[in-house]
């Protein structure tokens, strides 16, 4: 693998020789991105990588990628996706230095470039009285790859159900080397608002439910929509790796509840999303409780040990005894006053109670949703996990579980023992979305039992109209419309050489 | 000269796997070391410090090798990739593997990060893949085997005269000849500053410690270990075990994080035992002297008008973490047998900070990547030798998120680190005064 010399030399004249390189290692450390499950091809090792840090320096790289037919992609702080490509002599960017943040507070709008991730934003939204969502994979990845790919946060069910929605304006660099500036940012410097001039292009540059065939450019720089935060400090506690953010008791308070059966559940979701209560809200499916002994105070087994002795001898036995008891979680948060939260409480246990559900105020204090987020330790109890995702409504949600239930029996094992029970809702945008998402474990070894069992819920979510989300579209394309089609129309219109993130 | 029997018996059932690499045992690692290499998801939280404690983009980041230089390869995530891609024979030890490999300062905040959630042992894997690279002819730096030269010579990293390791002593202080106390000096304060090494024995002086010295003190050989170095520091490790030994003494203090953590995890280490088996017991001078404190025995009288902020050395901090030897036995799937986890949540974070505390007049003000999260100061791991431009710009760092407290001074535990801090200071006209913590202190008695 090698590309011509003058390639090289005309990307080292754009970022200067310190930002490119084409030496084997450097190559061979982005050759492959998140290590979940997957059933993608594997990549090759890029032909050299280079690190712009402005949106002119990207334009001129995609530029010499056209004049020397060199298909490119780009990445900036990993996380889950995996970016790369299957071709010979790829051009790996690294984004990671493009570091722009800048927060117009009055106007309620940030300008993120990709190496911004969503710890940082939310660090210094803090101190400015102003928040934005973290998504579910965590807050170490990047407000604007997971923003414009499939990023959604537990507190979208007050904030907006997935990451794009949050997108105003943006810059993009298409896959023929133009610069695409989008919504307020193409008339003037602001990126206040996304919409027009003209027809909104923002969905062509965003992967909303399922993963696009082919990327067409690398967007490098976007407005994102920010909210109004409580003044008081949210104060983090503890020593790595067991830490935690302290809630100001006045203003948040969570609420455990066990209801009956799922359906209850559901339906007492719905009640809730009418009557506008609580931050973020969730099933607490058994498996969590078994995840949070991970990190127990020695001399307690800790680590994957922690996991599966409470899975094995306490919470999936029980779990399987049980399979219609779900416990629901929810933040209440009083977002102009105090009153607001005594109010949200009085509603809840209305709920609670009309539905027969037990309701406990559980600890004032939050480890994953506002700043950090673990599902990445999802991966500790066999090596590697599977999300298998649907996105419609919360009776949808009902269905698929069923499904993934049933599909789960065909593939265990070697997917580790699931007690017939590993499904978690996640309700957005106050009950009007609703997710499944179930999660399978397995060996490393046995990953690609994984993507079967995935494939198989997948063909059957489709039956009762549930769509699967962040699979390859192209797999399921009659029944989205023909969308993948279209997207390929799109593709050669604007990158007519077909060089971003080609993976055949 | 490898002496492959005598630790035989404790290498094969041992997960030291950079140990078991230089005793030729590399077959055996294999499996371990693929294990661990595996678990990683390249989900990049060791590139941020914990990320409920982040509170700025500017201070967000842990590792000083992927900030600078921002090549996935300058990460752990892209180390251990490497690793793997080495490991199978599709990579070789190439210029800029070794580069990486040797400006990485091994400051331990990327395993301390990737043990939130996925227990891999990132920070073994990265010195093992080192330890390949000494193996195959790649590494270490040339200042490093000057470093190796010295040390064999003389003792000491720096090549001074053996005979003159305790000139510094002052002479009002006389230690004792028998003691249950033996203060380990180090190189750092025995030559290049002796006025640390003064300040700490006239503190255990005024707070009445009977101590002695070791009558033939080595190196510790911590930068041996951190540059792959493995036999020669095995060989100071014998020397000083059997100096600590022949002294009587039971309890060895030290005020050099570097020393701290070489006499408390890398002597095991290297001889595949547990801290808990060594014959003596470790204390920082603060652990000491907070513990005087506590039991009502000792308080600082003077008053010194000043807002510090404190900066952990990494090997006081998350690295000093007692180490265990441990057969790696697993069951099904990756439940790991009677294994105790090093996580860098239980260094030595307190007892400096207590005793700062308790000096009157002293404010304490935390920067924002504090106790496991701190940022490494740029000393450790031998690379302010062979890359002194990239350890001083990683100091740099540190100074700029110091004076970002408002504070007028920034104390540490590290001769290496304050040697460094103030370097850092001066290159950047940053008028900031770097203390070590035994010239706080003597200045409060």
């Amino acid at each position: 693998m090698s590309i011509p010399k003058e390639a090289y030399q005309a990307l080292q004249s754009i970022v200067g020789p310190e930002w490119v390189s084409d030496d084997p290692a450097v190559c061979e450390a982005d050759r492959k991105g998140g290590g979940f499950a997957t059933g993608g091809p594997p990549l090759a090792r890029p032909a050299c990588c280079i690190q712009p840090e402005t949106t002119e320096e990207v334009q001129a790289i995609v530029k010499v990628c056209n004049r020397y037919m060199l298909p490119f992609a780009a990445t900036s702080t990993y996380g889950l996706p995996q970016p790369g490509s299957n071709r010979e002599n790829v051009i790996f960017m690294d984004l990671k230095r493009m570091r722009k943040l800048e927060i117009d507070e009055e106007n309620m709008y940030a300008v993120v470039g990709p190496g911004v991730c969503f710890a940082a934003l939310q660090g210094e939204l803090f101190k400015r009285g102003l928040v934005t969502f973290v998504p579910l994979c965590g807050g170490n990845v990047s407000v604007l790859a997971n923003s414009i790919n499939a990023g959604e946060g537990a507190t979208g069910w007050r904030w907006g159900f997935k990451g794009y929605r949050r997108v105003l304006a943006a810059e993009w660099v298409t896959g023929d080397g133009e610069i695409l500036r989008l919504g307020s940012r193409s008339t003037s410097k602001d990126f206040f608002w996304g919409e027009g001039p003209g027809p909104d292009l923002r969905g062509l540059m965003v992967a909303p439910l399922m993963s696009s065939p082919a990327s067409k450019g690398v967007v490098t720089k976007i407005g994102v929509r920010l909210f109004p935060f409580i003044n008081e400090k949210l104060v983090p506690s503890g020593d790595a790796p067991i830490t935690t953010l302290l809630l100001p008791e006045n203003r948040f308070k969570w609420y455990i509840l066990n209801f009956p059966s799922r359906k209850a559940a559901i339906d007492a979701i719905y009640e809730m999303g009418k009557c506008e209560i609580g931050l973020l809200l969730m099933t607490v499916p058994p498996w969590f409780f078994s995840m949070a002994r991970v990190r127990a105070a020695p001399p307690a087994p800790t680590g994957a040990a922690g996991f599966w002795d409470n899975w094995n001898n306490k919470t999936g036995p029980a779990a399987a005894k049980n399979q219609e008891e779900t416990v629901l979680r929810i933040l209440l948060y009083g977002i102009g006053s105090d009153k607001r939260l005594d109010y949200e409480e009085k509603v809840l246990l209305d709920i609670a109670s009309e539905f027969g559900a037990p309701a406990r105020p559980t600890r004032p204090q939050d480890e994953t949703h506002f700043m950090s987020s673990d599902a990445i330790v999802s991966n500790i109890a066999g090596g590697r996990f599977i999300s298998v995702i649907i996105l419609e409504s919360l009776d949808h949600s009902l269905k698929a579980a069923d499904i993934v239930n049933v599909n789960a029996k065909k593939h265990i094992p070697p997917i580790l023992e699931d007690y017939g029970t590993t499904n978690w809702f996640v309700p957005y945008d106050l009950a009007h979305m609703g997710k499944l998402e179930s999660l399978r474990f397995s060996s490393i070894e046995n990953q690609a039992e994984l993507v079967a069992f995935n494939q198989d819920c997948h063909e059957d979510f489709l039956e009762v109209g549930a769509y699967p989300a962040m699979v390859d579209a192209n797999l399921y394309g009659r029944a989205w419309g023909n969308y993948p089609e279209k997207n390929k129309w799109f593709k050669q219109l604007l990158d007519p050489n077909d060089l971003a993130f080609p993976v055949e | 000269m490898l002496k492959v029997e005598k630790y035989r018996h404790q290498a094969n059932s041992s997960y030291n796997l950079a140990l078991m690499l230089a005793l030729g045992l590399g077959a055996l690692i294999n499996e371990e070391y693929r294990r661990q290499a595996n678990m990683c998801v390249r989900c990049s939280f060791c590139k941020f410090i914990d990320l409920n404690w982040v509170t700025s983009l500017r201070f967000s980041r842990q590792c000083p090798i992927d900030t600078r230089y921002a090549f996935n390869l300058y990460s752990a995530h892209g180390l251990i990739h490497a690793a793997l891609a080495e490991l199978d024979g599709q990579l070789k030890f190439t210029p800029k593997l070794v580069d990486a490999l040797y400006k990485c300062t091994l400051c331990g905040g990327c395993d301390s990060r990737c043990k939130r959630n996925l227990d891999v042992e990132v920070l073994q894997v990265i010195e093992t893949l080192k330890a390949r690279g000494v193996k195959k002819g790649n590494g270490p730096m040339p200042e490093h085997k000057v470093m190796a030269d010295n040390i064999r010579k003389t003792r000491n990293e720096y090549g001074a005269p053996h005979e003159d390791r305790l000139k510094w002593m002052p002479k009002e202080v006389k230690p004792a000849q028998k003691a249950d106390i033996v203060y380990f000096v180090g190189c750092n304060s025995a030559y290049k500053q002796p006025k640390l090494a003064q300040a700490t024995v006239k503190l255990l002086n005024q707070v009445g410690a009977q101590f002695m010295l070791l009558a033939d003190e080595w190196c510790c050989g911590n930068y041996l270990v951190s540059t792959g170095q493995l036999d020669l520091a095995r060989e100071m490790a014998e020397h000083n075990i059997k100096a600590i030994q022949d002294s009587g003494a039971r309890t060895v203090i030290t005020s050099s994080g570097e020393c701290y953590k070489s006499l408390k995890v890398d002597f095991p280490k290297l001889l595949g035992k547990s801290t808990e088996d060594m014959p003596y017991t470790v204390l920082h001078i603060t652990e000491y002297i907070d513990q005087l404190m506590k039991d009502g025995k000792f308080e600082f009288k003077k008053s010194i008008q000043m807002k510090v902020t404190y900066h952990d050395p990494c090997n006081l901090g998350r690295l000093s973490e007692p180490w265990q030897e441990w057969e790696p036995k697993y069951e099904p799937p990756v439940i790991p047998i009677g294994k105790m986890w090093r996580r860098g949540d239980r260094g030595v974070y307190d007892p400096p900070r207590d005793i700062l505390k308790g000096i009157p007049g002293i404010e304490l003000v935390e920067m924002e990547r504090f106790r496991s999260n701190a940022w490494c100061a740029g000393s450790c791991g031998g690379v302010a030798l062979a890359f002194p431009d990239f350890a001083l710009w990683t100091a740099g760092e540190r100074i700029e998120e110091a004076r970002a407290t408002g504070a007028e001074a920034i104390v540490t535990c590290s001769p290496d680190a304050k040697e460094l801090l103030a370097k850092a200071t001066e290159a950047k006209k940053i008028k900031m005064a770097v203390y070590d913590i035994t010239e706080i202190m003597l200045q409060a008695m």
